[in-house]
């Protein structure tokens, strides 16, 4: 490892830092602070953002969507595609951890408590209880069978509006495929509580078999699909193979961002804002720290110089310098990596209650329910931002000054 | 007062004696202060000036309506069978910057697909000055002002009901009287939110064929829209009520309070980080004169005394500091007023959608007042416990050697 000299170095550079152990205490300290600071940011937005995105994908859209080309441009329902023909082996060949071919049906209901306009989904349950926790948030009645006969499963929120009960039937108003006015009835059979309320008031389900009677006229004895939803473990990162594979499937290929996009420019102002944030941080920091460092080698000028009248040479002071350098990054390292863990650990367990911003209010915005309680992440790529942030406001601070020193120490001599 | 003339004068004195050290501190304070008074001032002008942005294209300042037009516990729900006229507006002087409208939950019936849209009919004339919602129609025209079955929509909007400008919609919806409103309307121009929301879910027309459709009574509307971004206080009227932007569109409200929230901690944390670092060169300077505060004990100066002036030298540098900060923070604000910034630098050149409609502020920063005084006050704080443990270490080594 090293060599007795460089350990010798080493030794002498730790009693440098041991003697004035308050001082080194205190840079490293600041030094910690700011990071675990700017990390800190960092974690809550980034936790921030992964429940925005989580909030976002759960209403249906999922990361990614592989669209029918007639749908996408205009959502029209009426050209589906066959799900096990056009796209089973193409959903296989993608690292999906569920996907929902589904059919979309734009409709409304009268009532005389108003009226509302209805997104009806017309789904493989089997499929879409891996996709959604839809089955599982159901608070009244039954989630639908793939055999169910003209039922349907609505939300909390349109049930309150209109007055529904599990068991009513309500008559749904729309198009079908041929553009013809239509109403059908429909009965409910389960009621669920998920997502916003936006979302629980405009989403309804139904089951394939009942969805292409209603729309097409017939069941075509087939899943159909306009669009198909799929989930990923690690959210977008695998953008441009879904894009591909999706592409050359003859379909169109759609992220959340591009199915909404006001949330996905929330994400990338937060993103803008903590790069700005870190750059101010980082600023601060480096004006903050080369001071005390600077006198911190000042101060031991005539040491210097003294060892340098003994016989030691400018290189060796570098080398003492470096070893110091060295030891101080390794310090704050894992003092700003203890305090990262002790905050984060907490909070990433009780979280950050933001909803005293709007008088303990839950918000919704672009469909979604914004995140009232927020859970900061802390990942590993925070860590080596932490590492280089550490080592780039120590080592400009600590070479500078040591380049300082030993300048004015060879004029001098 | 002899005595407070010479302190001043000695820690005066000593300031100047390493100024490079003195010049460095007080630049790092000074940038700090500066930068935090231009970072509060961006995040007010720059809150103000998104949502001037933003509801100006639509929502307006606040609305005027019925007492139970808007739910009391959800203002996004509304009774549109209770509306209001002129008459019930005691104050006229509301009537310069404001406009009515008449609000119609409908369905637009395409070649292929029906769906539920807001219609508003809108005082065409009185509308174009107030609101910019006409700058958003980016193909075909705005309503004519002369004109009558005229409607605007969303792009997306005529893109899923497939309609084109020129083609005619079927408007459904039930009228005030409890009859079914329905009309054919031309479709003469297309808005652009870009792909915001409300591109699904707004459609305007002529208040006069709105009031047809509706069967809406002679002199009788459902809203007067301000548009007075001046006015905060919302005015007190009796038989109608009020509602400002921020109890109607409360997720606008918190995403502007949470930036506002954030700069203030941001600030915080530069304030901090600064002061341990000047707490760390404080003590090293303190302790490089130790044998000159011993000198001073020993000709008969008090530890108290010593103490004092070095308080006041920290006093002086952090005056200077503050005050140098404040003009830069002013400086870089009124730079930033002749030169505004455009937010899209933060989302990598995007449009910023909020609220379903597309914004591009360009920030015009303005001073705000009581900025000047509160972030020095804050350094101030800062500053004075900055000093305690240095200043102990101090006392401690007098004590000793004495």
């Amino acid at each position: 490892m090293l060599n007795n000299e460089n350990r010798y170095l080493f030794k002498f550079a730790w009693k440098s830092i041991k003697r004035n152990a308050g001082r080194s205490f205190f840079i490293g300290f600041s030094v910690s602070l700011a990071v675990m600071i700017a990390v800190w940011v960092t974690s809550v937005f980034d936790g921030m953002n992964t429940q925005i995105e989580r909030a976002v994908v759960n209403t249906n859209l999922g990361f990614f969507q592989a669209q029918e080309p007639t749908f996408a441009r205009s959502t029209d329902a009426s050209h589906p595609l066959p799900y096990m023909a056009v796209a089973s082996k193409l959903v296989e060949s993608l690292p999906v951890t569920a996907a929902s071919p589904e059919l979309v049906l734009d409709g409304n209901i009268s009532t005389p408590e108003g009226a509302a306009g209805l997104i009806v989904l017309g789904i493989e349950p089997d499929l879409h209880k891996k996709f959604l926790p839809i089955d599982r948030s159901i608070i009244a009645g039954d989630f639908l069978k793939a055999e169910d006969e003209a039922a349907i499963i609505i939300g909390e929120e349109l049930s309150k509006i209109f007055k529904f009960h599990v068991g009513d039937q309500l008559v749904l108003n729309y198009q079908d495929y041929k553009g013809e006015l239509r109403s059908e009835l429909l009965t409910i059979k389960g009621i669920y509580r998920y997502n916003s309320k936006a979302f629980e008031k405009r989403y309804v389900y139904t089951n394939q078999k009942s969805w292409q009677n209603i729309f097409l006229n017939e069941y075509k004895g087939e899943i159909l699909f306009n669009r198909i939803t799929m989930m990923t473990e690690d959210g977008l990162l695998q953008e441009p193979q879904f894009k591909d594979k999706i592409q050359k499937a003859g379909l169109e290929f759609k992220t959340w961002k591009n199915l909404n996009p006001e949330m996905a420019v929330v994400i990338d102002f937060h993103d803008g804002m903590i790069r700005f944030f870190f750059l101010i941080i980082g600023v601060t920091i480096m004006m903050t720290i080369l001071t005390p460092v600077r006198m911190l080698w000042q101060e031991r000028y005539k040491e210097l110089r003294m060892m340098n009248i003994l016989g030691v040479s400018n290189h060796k002071f570098w080398r003492i310098g470096i070893s110091e350098l060295i030891q101080m990054i390794l310090l704050s390292s894992v003092l700003s990596s203890i305090l990262l863990i002790i905050v984060i650990g907490i909070q990433s367990k009780v979280g950050l209650d933001f909803r005293n911003l709007n008088n303990g209010i839950s918000i919704e915005r672009a469909g979604i329910k914004l995140p009232g309680i927020i859970y900061p992440i802390l990942s590993a790529q925070q860590i080596v931002i932490t590492f280089v942030f550490v080592i780039l406001v120590m080592g400009f601070s600590y070479l500078w000054s040591i380049y300082r020193t030993l300048s004015k120490l060879e004029s001098e001599l | 007062m002899r005595g407070l003339a010479f302190l001043l004068k000695f820690s005066y004195r000593n300031l100047g004696r390493v100024p490079k050290r003195t010049i460095i501190m007080i630049l790092s304070l000074s940038l700090g202060c500066g930068f935090i008074i231009w970072d509060l001032n961006f995040s007010h002008s720059g809150s103000k000036e998104v949502m001037t942005e933003f509801l100006s294209q639509y929502a307006g300042q606040y609305h005027i309506t019925h007492k139970d037009y808007y739910e009391k516990d959800n203002k996004k729900l509304f009774n549109n069978y209770k509306t209001l006229s002129d008459d019930d507006i005691e104050d006229k002087t509301l009537f310069e910057k404001s406009t009515k409208r008449i609000t119609a939950p409908v369905f637009v019936s395409g070649e292929k697909k029906t769906l539920a849209v807001l219609l508003t009919g809108m005082d065409v004339e009185k509308e174009k000055p107030l609101s910019r919602i006409y700058s958003s129609v980016k193909v075909g025209r705005f309503l004519d002002p002369q004109g009558s079955k005229e409607v605007i929509i969303g792009k997306k909007f005529a893109e899923r009901i497939e309609v084109k400008l020129g083609d005619q919609v079927v408007v459904i919806g039930q009228a005030l009287d409890g009859s079914v409103a329905n009309d054919l309307l031309t479709v003469v121009g297309l808005m652009d939110f870009g792909g915001g929301e409300l591109e699904e879910a707004l459609a305007f027309t002529q208040f006069s064929t709105a009031q047809e459709l509706m069967v809406v009574p002679e002199g009788l509307y459902h809203q007067r829209v301000s548009f007075d971004f001046n006015q905060e206080v919302m005015p007190k009227l009796k038989k109608v009520t009020a509602t400002k932007w921020d109890e109607l569109l409360p997720e606008i409200g918190v995403s502007v309070r949470f930036i506002d929230r954030l700069t203030w901690f941001v600030g915080v944390i530069i304030v901090l980080v600064i002061s341990l670092g000047l707490s760390n060169t404080l003590m090293i300077t303190f302790f490089e004169r130790e044998q000159e505060f011993q000198c001073l004990n020993i000709i008969g100066a008090k530890t108290t005394w010593v103490t004092a002036s070095l308080m006041i030298e920290v006093f002086i540098m952090g005056t200077i500091a503050v005050i140098l900060g404040t003009l830069i923070g002013h400086a870089a604000t009124i730079y930033c007023h002749y030169h505004p910034i455009n937010l899209q630098l933060f989302t990598g050149g995007k449009n910023i959608i909020m609220g379903g409609l597309t914004i591009q502020p360009l920030i015009r920063l303005h001073p705000v007042q009581s900025h000047y005084w509160q972030v020095p006050l804050m350094i101030y704080a800062f500053l004075s416990l900055t000093m305690i443990y240095p200043l102990i270490r101090v006392i401690r080594r007098s004590t000793y050697a004495l």
